[in-house]
């Protein structure tokens, strides 16, 4: 199962902004995702950089990483310029423009 | 009076079936989205070319018997149908690149035309266990269908909850994929009524079943037709619980 552009997009940043490993930035982005009721599949840049927001300094404390205000700073602005394809029959877009208003 | 309150559950889940496919098709016809189109489909073909000449076959004297039997071949086809449009919508909305989905729809579609080949026509008008088993096989595979979208509804469900707390989604649009989920469990009951009617050595016919068939009629319909056409007394009504569930202030209605 391929992972979206926004997941890849932050565990690399993850990795190059901190002392975690590609293994640890991978599993500090789902266990991000996972409390935010998203998946590394579907998750887009927007939604990725909303949650990182509010979430990741959490994460990135509980890690013991440095300077985790900066690097969610960076990553959220890093996040809401990647222009990526979004895949258009994710569930929440599906029920959003079926219903009538 | 039995008849008429027997009825009354699968009129209504009939009117919801047809008004919601109608929207679907319209709104997949201009933008060509697959799950609208999908859903469409299946509401109107599954109501309108299935299930209402099956009822006029079994409940009336209007047809002679070759046609009764041809009419009936032509039911079960779009009553396959409908079952099918619902995985093509299930797959390619919640599980759109996982293998086993797709093994999955596939062991579906092949139950739903092997069953049709060995026996087009309905549990009523079965001679032979055979028969009989086509006929079982037809109806546990749609109530899979159906059981299938409800299921994924409600694992989505329990994300969108988790979004809505951080202020990702709004409380309607989560709702929406509780009532799909009840809506298509309803359907999951009503499609596999005539099974569990068979395994509880229950005839169908009688009044207490026909009530319990027309409840999950209604309430299909009531909760499909929320999910597509809320209205805002509806949306007011969620939002105003899930505020008060967060003990907040109302939430703004953006769904």
């Amino acid at each position: 199962m391929a992972e979206s552009a926004a997941f890849e997009h932050l565990c690399s940043l993850l990795e190059a902004d901190t002392a975690l490993d590609r293994l640890e930035s991978r599993g500090t982005v789902r266990i991000l995702l996972k409390k935010a009721g998203l998946t590394p599949r579907d998750v887009e840049s927007k939604q990725l950089a909303f949650v990182v927001g509010k979430l990741l300094r959490e994460e990135l404390d509980a890690r013991g990483v440095d300077g985790a205000d900066e690097i969610c700073e960076r990553a959220a602005i890093a996040l809401r310029m990647l222009n990526e394809e979004v895949r258009d029959n994710n569930p929440s877009s599906v029920f959003e423009r079926m219903v009538a208003d | 009076m039995i008849e008429v309150l027997g009825a009354l559950g699968l009129v209504a889940f009939l009117i919801a079936s047809v008004a919601i496919g109608v929207r679907l098709l319209m709104i997949g016809s201009r933008t060509g989205n697959v799950p609208e189109l999908a859903i469409g489909i299946g509401f109107v073909v599954g109501a309108v070319v299935g299930y209402v000449p099956e009822t006029v076959v079994l409940s009336t004297d209007l047809m002679d018997p070759q046609t009764e039997t041809s009419v009936l071949a032509m039911t079960q086809i779009a009553l396959r149908g409908a079952p099918l449009a619902l995985v093509v919508f299930t797959v390619s909305v919640f599980r759109p690149s996982e293998l086993w989905a797709r093994a999955l729809a596939v062991s579906i579609l092949v139950a739903l035309v092997v069953s049709w080949v060995a026996f087009p026509s309905t549990r009523i008008y079965a001679q032979s266990d055979v028969d009989v088993f086509w006929y079982d096989v037809f109806a546990v595979s749609r109530s899979l269908a159906a059981a299938w979208a409800a299921a994924e509804s409600f694992l989505y469900y329990k994300r969108a909850r988790l979004q809505v707390n951080l202020g990702l989604m709004s409380p309607v649009l989560a709702n929406r994929f509780w009532l799909w989920g009840v809506g298509l469990s309803a359907l999951t009951a009503l499609m596999g009524s005539t099974i569990w009617a068979a395994l509880l050595g229950i005839d169908p016919a009688v009044s207490g079943w026909v009530l319990l068939e027309s409840l999950f009629g209604m309430m299909g319909a009531f909760t499909l037709w929320l999910t597509f056409f809320p209205g805002r007394a509806y949306k007011r009504y969620v939002d105003r619980k899930w505020s008060i569930a967060q003990g907040g202030p109302e939430v703004p209605i953006d769904g």
